[in-house]
């Protein structure tokens, strides 16, 4: 791409060889036609430093540009790719040998999912194994390849609260939280105390995919009737910062041994990170009291 | 109001379009078209505004960032971006 004497110049790739279009900002342009050339702009420029494919459109022998189409590829990753926290791609009919590939040339890393979907792949904590920096992340499976999408790998602190499926795209969709509890009402109502669970991340990360293979692999087949598991948003939610406060004691210790939910904290806790949950499992790694306790209400 | 929330799948924007098509989902067969409207008349401002929105869903379709929009029930046109 080259900004000059009033007009962007875009060199494209295409099989067809290298095409010269320009994006040429003109003093009788109207103000809604100089505001749509720079949308265009900074698409260009957003799909340029990403790496991305894009259609441009124009006229036939003309060099003017009059739009563009993120070419959409087959897969989707969820979020940014962080050594040590959970990565996850989504798709279509994705076979359940496939393996996740990052290439960065000459490297490439192949890594076999934790958790595979027709429609997603997860992998519990991405290893730094991956090389930081740029990539190109794809799925493969014996006969099959997904297409390439660019994304930078980076070090660092994992998310504090991480989406792994979006869910389907509406209001509210149905939601499934999986929140460490940053602490643990004592019996009785008596003293809060830290929960260790947020001492071992990597402790979490297994009991989430523990959860979600149970919850979507296993005989009972609730959740993959009709594809329901498909519209429903998973999130993470693991944050060191919490305290060992009341209103962040999402479980209490029942005498001898149980440990229940206390359920009318977690909306008021998952809501912090803009989440609206219909289920919340507490997650928990209380040394003492380690029974689930059930609780059934009616309607 | 509505509010749809995932990952920019695509954008499409064209010239002899009143639209920028913005399509949002969990995977890119799965998804809800929605829109920026470009607005030929009105105020600088708000056409700034729009383009300044349509600047954050590209920027988020590449890096792979969850958005949240709102826009009004049983209608496409998007009125409100949220980067998560």
């Amino acid at each position: 791409m080259n900004w000059q004497s009033e007009a962007l110049c875009v060199f494209l790739d295409s099989r067809a060889g290298t095409e010269i279009l320009t994006l040429q900002f003109l003093s009788y342009d109207t103000p809604a036609n100089t505001e749509y050339k720079r949308a265009l702009s900074k698409l260009l420029t957003i799909a340029f430093c990403s790496r991305r494919t894009v259609d441009v459109f124009h006229d036939d022998n003309d060099a003017r540009i009059v739009g563009l189409d993120f070419t959409p590829p087959n897969i989707s990753p969820v979020g940014p790719a962080i050594h040590n926290d959970f990565y996850c791609i989504t798709g279509s009919n994705i076979p359940d040998t496939a393996e996740v590939v990052f290439e960065a040339p000459p490297l490439s890393v192949a890594i076999t999912p934790d958790l595979r979907r027709p429609y997603w792949v997860l992998i519990e904590q991405l290893s730094a194994t991956v090389p930081a920096g740029v990539c190109e992340v794809f799925l493969r499976a014996p006969g099959w390849q997904s297409d390439r999408v660019s994304v930078t790998v980076r070090s660092g602190s994992p998310l504090t609260a991480r989406t792994l499926y979006p869910g389907r795209p509406k209001t509210e969709p149905y939601t499934f939280v999986f929140a460490a509890t940053p602490a643990i009402q004592s019996p009785g109502n008596g003293p809060v105390s830290a929960d260790p669970v947020l001492t071992n991340r990597t402790n979490f990360h297994a009991i989430v995919r523990h959860c979600l293979a149970n919850l979507l692999t296993l005989t009972e087949s609730l959740l993959r009737t009709d594809n329901f598991e498909a519209n429903i948003r998973f999130v993470a939610i693991f944050d060191t910062t919490q305290g060992a406060t009341t209103a962040n004691a999402l479980v209490g210790q029942l005498d001898p041994n149980l440990i229940e939910a206390l359920r009318d904290r977690l909306n008021g806790f998952v809501g912090r990170y803009a989440e609206k949950a219909d289920i919340v499992f507490c997650i928990t790694a209380n040394a003492t009291h380690r029974r689930p306790n059930g609780v059934a209400h009616d309607r | 109001m509505a509010c749809t929330t995932g990952l920019v799948q695509r954008i499409y924007i064209d010239a002899n379009a009143e639209n920028a098509c913005v399509f949002i989902g969990p995977t890119p067969a799965s998804v809800e078209l929605l829109f920026v409207p470009r607005r030929d008349t009105g105020p600088a401002h708000t056409s700034a505004f729009l383009t300044s929105m349509l600047d954050a869903l590209g920027q988020a379709l590449v890096s792979q960032h969850e958005v949240t929009v709102q826009h009004p029930e049983n209608d496409g046109e998007i009125y409100s971006v949220e980067l998560r």
